[in-house]
């Protein structure tokens, strides 16, 4: 089956990202994506995100005060509503963010780790790195990550580390797949022949040559990770697999469901919340792929 | 049929049964690392007879050492015994089958809508000399697939059936019938189908840019052709074939994506089945389930295969010959 | 050959007459590079000429402007005269430019691995060219003749195959026959042989000398390789940074440079072999 996927440009289930050019092309790129409004726009919701979950309890309602009336819509005093439980809506969703940006901070982090480390060494040196690369690809293009987490999660008992490492086990290879395309492709490049020739030892070369220059294709698949692992512990909390501990945004509207045609806002407002977040960041990692590879090719 | 031929169905097939065997002990590690007593753990937090305890131990030779574990494990699936579902009182088998059909009712017509869907979409944007429509089409595909499935679901039924009453919230068919209701699908599968046909239209988009990008259609303009032409002649083809693959993959998260989708709109398939599975604790069925969509992953896997190497005019001709280039 | 090919003798209107042609061609958003600047060439019914430089030196992009495949974008900015037996091209209509592309100008690429659309029988590649330039009605066998031609005896065994299954210079040869196919008034080649193995250039170029002969055709060929011009155009452009530098029969710009971009040509030729006028005469044999 890989066979005939190699033999066409057949798109691997991770965004097609396309390589990027390497050198001084780099530094304009970089000018061109930050200089871009709707960039700015972007970064500057996800930062505030950031500041509403982790900095906005300290200015807002406690979350686990039940002393508001039970189910109330959107009002002076709770911005957001109030839950089954008397609970503030607006102060939960911070909480809820708070663990469902940390989450998907962690996965894109060890994803990152994981994956420059294996993806590096398989493109680079091929061997045993590349063979272990490639079957686990293989297998997790195949079945979807998102049952196996799930029924590992289920079976082993839901807690924010184990799903964490969870997620990272099924989304690593993908990020891997575009770091050892990308060393690959720049270990084939005139200057790494002449960082060999010159004595470097080969390591020092991946490390120092080759990674720098694969990191914006590289950079584009962790912020599209980002995403994915936010709405995988969504969909996870969602069916009551989330952190009992640790109420996620996924977890929010795991509650919401019995109150689906009472109070609408318990599930307007943490689905929105998801939505804004993840549709950033992906339009990020969208902008970022377009500066890296201008779009003149479409000019037929 | 030749040797070439062969070889790759060969090949074909042992990954699959090395897919299906990794799985399987997935599965398997996770029942070892599983907390608690491994009887509970496989049949949920019901309370056993200890007859039905000794039976368990017998069956799945708890109290063996591991690779004899492992063995009596795998001896069971292959028997097509996958176990029995001490809280539905049935085999687990019956179970499972009893709902596949029902996912697949949902699942089919989403990847239908979902992969003809994006590739007129993707085709569109990526033929349109519209920057603002193909900016639309990229826009709302991004948008499709950071939306949470289940969550766009529930806003369906909020706005469809609470607030307008025009379609059914909940179940197949309205209480009196039995069987599947048309109106009944409509939430379902559109919920389904969203994700898929954004990831998918996004792929078709860009293969198709990248396809009349390609220096014969240079040739093919050098013809004279006109552009409908070019497209149908040269583009088509070579875009299509790497979405067969992508289609066939697809399949796999279309269930996956059902798994939420069922509950949420309490249709009783497989997914919902696997929820309420993981709910007790009733961990057979949870692997049950896992299995059986592991070998129809599997078994799509290998129709794709089959239908690319009819579609690719390439490999056929590759069979054909045993012959390589000429000199 | 009179002393200047400017100066007609016989046909009142050349088949091609470009004029202080100028080419824009964008490279980001907001930028553009003048490929073209103030060119001007001439080929009648029946000639030979060519058109050499090197990289960069903007030839590919003129025939690219004569014959219509420059990218269709409002960026791209073209200006000057392209006359086709009279015919005016520059602002002309799309309908004008695809009956141009269909049945008056055959184009020949370059890289024979990437210009054949992979997944299609070379010979439906060539028929598809032969319809385009005559309309329907014709069959197979005209497509044989063609490959043929184009120097490719087996031709109803390889009309069969898909471009994979076929050497270098043999797609080559498909190309060559999709641009025969259409029966042009004039063949534009560009870099036909470059990437092609040293030995399979010569049999190739060899096959465009009959073809071109066979049909009657005009041939406008670019190369940067000064001993194919030797072998086969009776004139010469030399192209340098978007301007036409030099220009005469081949005679005249072997034998007498007159530019000094032409003479370090000529030097690096002639470094390749002893007796520069061996090199003129060539294995293509004299014209």
């Amino acid at each position: 089956m890989t066979e005939i996927a190699e033999s066409t440009p057949s798109a691997p289930r991770t965004q097609s990202v396309t390589t990027a050019a390497a050198g001084p092309g780099r530094q304009s790129s970089a000018r061109v994506f930050f200089s871009s409004p709707s960039t700015i726009v972007l970064l500057a919701v996800l930062f505030a995100m950031v500041v509403f979950s982790f900095l906005g309890p300290l200015v807002s309602q406690s979350p686990s005060d039940t002393g508001f009336t039970v189910l109330s819509p959107p009002n002076g005093a709770n911005l957001a509503g109030t839950d089954s439980l008397g609970r503030d809506l607006l102060s939960r969703l911070m909480i809820g963010g708070q663990v469902s940006l940390f989450v998907g901070a962690a996965v894109a982090v060890i994803c990152l780790t994981v994956a420059v480390t294996i993806g590096g060494l398989a493109g680079f040196y091929g061997g045993v790195a590349d063979a272990v690369l490639s079957r686990v690809s293989e297998f997790f293009q195949v079945i979807p990550g998102i049952i196996l987490a799930l029924v590992a999660v289920a079976m082993l008992g839901a807690s924010l580390p184990l799903i964490i490492v969870i997620l990272s086990l099924t989304m690593w290879p993908g990020v891997a797949r575009i770091v050892r395309a990308e060393c690959m492709r720049i270990a084939e490049l005139g200057y790494v022949e002449s960082s060999r020739a010159a004595g470097f030892r080969p390591l020092r070369i991946l490390w120092s040559d080759v990674l720098p220059n694969a990191f914006p294709p590289v950079l584009v698949a962790t912020t599209m990770t980002i995403g994915r692992a936010i709405l995988a512990e969504s969909s996870l909390a969602f069916l009551g697999l989330g952190d009992a501990n640790a109420p996620s945004w996924g977890a929010l509207l795991y509650e919401a469901q019995a109150y689906m045609q009472s109070a609408w806002w318990l599930t307007v407002f943490p689905g929105v919340a998801i939505f804004i977040v993840v549709l950033a960041a992906n339009l990020l990692g969208d902008r970022l792929n377009d500066s890296l590879n201008p779009t003149l090719s479409r000019v037929k | 049929m030749n040797i070439a031929w062969a070889m790759h169905a060969l090949r074909v097939l042992l990954s699959s049964l090395l897919l299906i065997l990794v799985v399987i002990i997935i599965m398997f590690t996770l029942l070892e690392l599983a907390p608690g007593d491994p009887v509970q753990s496989l049949v949920g937090q019901v309370p056993v007879s200890e007859a039905f305890r000794a039976e368990m131990a017998a069956t799945y030779g708890l109290d063996r050492p591991l690779p004899e574990r492992f063995l009596s494990y795998v001896g069971n699936l292959l028997t097509g015994n996958l176990g029995y579902s001490y809280a539905n009182r049935q085999p687990v088998v019956d179970l499972i089958v009893a709902r596949l059909g029902n996912t697949l009712v949902l699942t089919l017509p989403s990847l239908v809508i979902s992969s003809c869907g994006a590739i007129v979409l993707g085709a569109f944007a990526a033929r349109t000399r519209s920057r603002a429509a193909d900016g639309t089409v990229s826009f709302l595909a991004v948008a499709g697939f950071s939306l949470p499935g289940f969550w766009l679901a529930l806003l369906l039924i909020m706005f469809f059936s609470v607030n307008l009453g025009w379609l059914p919230a909940q179940g197949m068919s309205s209480f009196a019938s039995s069987g599947i209701s048309p109106t009944h699908l409509i939430l379902p599968v559109i919920a389904l189908s969203a994700s898929e046909l954004a990831f998918k239209t996004r792929i078709m988009r860009s293969t198709m840019i990248e396809v009349l990008g390609q220096d014969y259609i240079d040739t093919a303009r050098s013809k004279g052709l006109s552009p409908f032409q070019i497209l149908r002649r040269h583009g088509l083809l070579n875009s299509m074939l790497p979405m067969v693959s992508v289609i066939g993959f697809s399949l796999g998260y279309t269930i996956a994506g059902a798994v939420t989708i069922e509950k949420v709109f309490g249709w009783p398939g497989m997914g919902s089945l696997l929820y309420s599975s993981i709910q007790t604790g009733d961990n057979l069925v949870v692997m049950g389930i896992l299995l059986v969509l592991t070998i129809t992953i599997v078994i799509v896997n290998i129709l794709t295969d089959i239908v690319y190497g009819l579609v690719d005019p390439r490999i056929r001709a590759r069979m054909r010959t045993r012959r390589g280039a000429d000199a | 050959m009179t002393d200047n090919p400017f100066v007609d003798s016989g046909d009142p209107i050349p088949l091609l007459q470009v004029d202080r042609l100028g080419v824009r061609l964008p490279t980001g958003r907001r930028s553009f590079v003048q490929a073209v600047r103030s060119v001007g060439l001439t080929v009648r019914a029946g000639e030979r000429v060519g058109i050499v430089g090197e990289s960069g030196s903007g030839k590919s992009v003129t025939v690219k402007a004569i014959s219509g495949l420059l990218p269709e974008s409002p960026l791209v900015g073209i200006e000057g005269s392209i006359r086709l037996a009279g015919q005016e091209l520059v602002g002309a209509g799309r309908a004008a430019w695809q009956d141009v592309r269909a049945k008056r100008i055959g184009m020949i690429f370059q890289d024979p691995s990437s210009y054949l659309n992979p997944t299609m029988r070379v010979g439906a590649q060539v028929r598809e060219s032969l319809l385009a330039g005559r309309g329907s009605g014709r069959g197979a066998d005209e497509t044989y003749r063609f490959l043929e031609l184009a120097g490719l005896p087996d031709a109803r065994e390889v009309a069969e195959r898909y471009p994979f299954e076929l050497s270098g210079g043999m797609r080559q040869r498909i190309l060559i026959a999709i641009a025969l196919a259409k029966q042009p008034e004039l063949i534009i080649a560009d870099e036909p042989t470059t990437a092609l193995d040293a030995t399979v250039q010569r049999q190739v170029l060899r096959s465009l000398d009959e073809s071109v002969d066979a049909l009657d055709t005009a041939l406008l060929l670019i190369t940067h390789d000064l001993a194919v011009v030797a072998g086969l155009c009776d004139r010469v452009y030399v192209m340098y940074r978007g301007e036409v530098v030099e220009s005469g029969t081949t005679e005249q710009i072997f034998l007498e440079p007159q530019h000094e971009y032409t003479k370090e040509l000529l030097r690096c030729v002639r470094s390749l072999s002893d007796d520069s006028t061996d090199l003129y005469v060539s294995s293509y044999g004299a014209r």
